[in-house]
């Protein structure tokens, strides 16, 4: 690609240098922004679709897999996407190297449909 | 917009490309389909940042390196990838129509059982409909099925 830069390390004046595998590790892989009630994917990358499977539980599948089972989720989750409402926090499950399960759940573990479902990967492609 | 040749570039490097010059597209066509007796139908949407990429062509790879990515999975002792290669350096499909995009996504993301037996038995377990014909709220959502008595579009 046109603007290439190869380099294994990055060194700042004064704090140090630091190896670019941990830029290239750190970086989120897949992220994606939905609407579990509708649908509506607001913002995303690495994402083929979303599949509503029930209630309030998707299926992300992604574009460019991970190597394995074993990459990170974080995220959160809440009843609207402009105010506070009852906060949700979310349950990935059923991890493959192409998608992943995230069910929203309220704050008595009942599984609740979010407005704002934000999930980030971390991890390494394959 | 010319897509430059990615044969050879990371599938997540093309997606960065395309992710700072597509527009995104928004489908509005919804693949149902019931993969369990037991289960609600599921409802599948297809990213609008990924059909920007199937309509442009030249940047996703062909849908077989997905199903040899996932045999490699089901094997028992299957670790990590090795394979990845596949998705990079495989020749990438060209530009689809927005119907084409949507079969690659059915044989990419949906169970592929459900995929060999979609019109077996005796009602379709997969239908591709539109936005507007899914119900407009999400009451009693764990108990959605596929109509008994679908019409069928030839």
């Amino acid at each position: 690609m046109a603007g290439k830069i190869i380099a294994d390390q990055i060194e700042h004046s004064t704090a140090g240098s630091l190896d670019t595998s941990y830029v290239v590790n750190g970086s989120a892989k897949v992220q994606a922004k939905y609407n579990t009630s509708t649908d509506v994917v607001s913002g995303s990358e690495n994402l083929s679709s979303i599949t509503d499977i029930n209630t309030a539980a998707d299926t992300l599948s992604f574009t460019s897999s991970m190597s394995d089972a074993t990459y990170r989720i974080t995220g959160a989750a809440n009843g609207s996407d402009t105010a506070y409402n009852n906060g949700r926090w979310i349950a990935p499950y059923s991890y493959a190297s192409g998608s992943v399960n995230i069910a929203s759940q309220n704050t008595t573990s009942n599984i609740t449909s979010s407005t704002a479902m934000n999930v980030v990967v971390h991890g390494d492609l394959a | 917009m010319q897509t430059p040749e990615f044969k050879g570039t990371h599938l997540f490097d093309r997606l960065c490309w395309a992710k700072e010059r597509l527009e995104p597209v928004q489908s509005d066509y919804r693949v149902v389909y019931e993969d369990s007796v037991d289960d609600c139908a599921k409802i599948l949407v297809p990213d609008p940042n990924w059909m920007a990429c199937a309509l442009q062509g030249g940047i996703l790879p062909p849908v077989w390196v997905y199903h040899e990515l996932a045999k490699d999975e089901a094997q028992p002792d299957f670790k990590k990838h090795t394979r990845g290669y596949l998705l990079h350096n495989t020749e990438p499909v060209e530009a689809m129509t927005e119907e084409q995009a949507i079969e690659y996504l059915i044989f990419k993301d949906c169970p592929q059982h459900v995929v060999e037996t979609w019109d077996s038995g005796n009602k379709p377990k997969m239908v591709i409909c539109r936005k507007e014909q899914l119900p407009q709220t999400r009451e009693w959502r764990n108990s959605w099925r596929i109509s008994d008595e679908l019409e069928l579009a030839a």
